[in-house]
């Protein structure tokens, strides 16, 4: 059935946010331990909202879903399997956008007080998720 | 009595156990999950041979939670390897007419059961290919080689990205045999941006029967020619569609979507609106009648 113009108008808003937050999460070889921190968080909800886009898309109750992280990682988790590296790459994104946000000694914790190794696996990371947002990205994409 | 999701999977694995498909299923792909008011179950078998018989279990013991108010959602899939993808011609419609697509055989095996899946992959799919390859002109064993290796290739790993997916998404090359590979996935399995596939589908809408009137149409009242791509840029800014809307706010025109592409995906765009403008001249001669401005 055809979704109504509203919901694809919302989905093509969604995907739009999505999009830029992904655009913007750029990491430079250079950057400061706050602009990583700043990618990786806008890393995750780029994610974040492609997923409801496309979940908005084929279920019925995802504004409230939307609200609980935990409860919209098991509906990606149901929409694409459990060994699917979208599925599994949320959860590792959601963590590190929790410790990006709200641990003050993450970069100690994480990666031994070495900027340089942070940022090397932080832009091995982004590139990694690129290819798993261009996916969500293009599956929601063919509603509209 | 109300069960728990821990008793409701226990009962699932006892039933599996008694019907003797136990061994079969594969625990790192399966899984269950407790979702508010339902309970989701996905069921991954290494042989396909008994997904009928699983499907049954779990249609069964669904209806019995049903008469306890308990919602049992599930998928029940296989695991499948492919095992070969051969060339076989040109596709052809269910009335026999010729399609603009090649098409592909596929030899699937999981567990002890062999099954056959077919691949259309569509002329833009396949343009995408030769331009992205610089295969702009083909010899007659350059042709069969671009169908049999570089094509076949790209169709293996189209099928390889419909097998990996689970869940709700998964694919059955049994209910399903038929698959289609348009522009939009060629361009997904060889990594191309976003940016990159909402250009390449403008240039493709603009010579869709539909739009390819008004696209020149609106080339010629801007007084733009063809040889200007910088010009055709901006009026493919109407063709953006999806999440790019007009009057959108963010990133609207093709112009600025252009610039953030690297210097080989620049190139690969060019290239294919260009192959679309040979195919036009020869195609549709009546458009290079009709807007001699344009193509001047």
């Amino acid at each position: 059935m055809p979704l109504s113009p509203q919901l694809q108008d919302e989905i093509a808003e969604r995907l739009r946010l999505a999009l830029g937050l992904m655009e913007t999460a750029e990491i430079a070889s250079a950057c400061s331990e706050y602009e990583l921190r700043n990618s990786l968080s806008r890393l995750y909800y780029a994610f974040f909202h492609a997923s409801v886009a496309l979940l908005s898309a084929t279920e019925s109750d995802i504004a409230q879903v939307s609200r609980d992280h935990g409860a919209l990682h098991a509906r990606v988790q149901r929409k694409f399997g459990k060994t699917l590296l979208i599925s599994r790459l949320m959860r590792e994104l959601y963590e590190l956008r929790k410790q990006c946000d709200y641990e003050t000694g993450m970069l100690r914790t994480k990666y031994g007080g070495n900027i340089e190794a942070a940022r090397r696996e932080s832009i091995l990371l982004l590139k990694r998720a690129k290819t798993q947002f261009y996916h969500l990205y293009h599956e929601a994409r063919k509603y509209l | 009595m109300n069960l728990t999701s821990n008793q409701i999977e226990e009962l699932i694995e006892r039933r599996l156990r008694e019907a003797g498909v136990s061994n079969f299923i594969n625990r790192a792909h399966s899984q269950f999950l407790d979702i508010q008011d339902e309970i989701f179950i996905e069921i991954v078998l290494d042989d396909a041979t008994h997904v009928e018989s699983v499907e049954k279990i779990l249609r069964d013991t669904a209806q019995e939670l049903k008469a306890q108010g308990i919602t049992l959602q599930g998928v029940v899939r296989a695991l499948w390897q492919i095992i070969d993808v051969s060339y076989v011609g040109p596709s052809r419609s269910a009335d026999g007419g010729l399609r603009a697509a090649s098409f592909y055989d596929v030899t699937l095996q999981s567990g002890t059961r062999q099954h056959h899946a077919s691949v259309d992959v569509s002329w833009g799919a396949l343009e995408f290919l030769k331009e992205k390859r610089g295969l702009t002109i083909l010899t007659a064993e350059s042709r069969r080689e671009f169908q049999t290796d570089v094509v076949a290739r790209a169709v293996w790993s189209f099928i390889q990205d419909q097998l990996s997916q689970g869940g709700m998404s998964y694919w059955s090359p049994i209910l399903h045999p038929r698959r289609e590979m348009n522009d939009a996935a060629m361009l997904f399995v060889f990594g191309q941006t976003t940016v990159f596939n909402e250009l390449w589908q403008a240039v493709s809408d603009a010579f869709e029967p539909s739009v390819i009137d008004s696209f020149f149409g609106s080339l010629a009242v801007s007084r733009k020619k063809i040889q200007s791509f910088d010009a055709v840029l901006q009026e493919l800014s109407n063709l953006l569609g999806g999440a790019y809307r007009r009057g959108a706010t963010f990133s609207t025109s093709a112009n600025e979507l252009f610039q953030k592409l690297d210097r080989s995906e620049q190139e690969l765009l060019k290239k294919y609106f260009y192959a679309r403008v040979e195919v036009l001249k020869t195609e549709s001669p009546e458009i290079i009648i009709k807007y001699p401005l344009v193509f001047s």
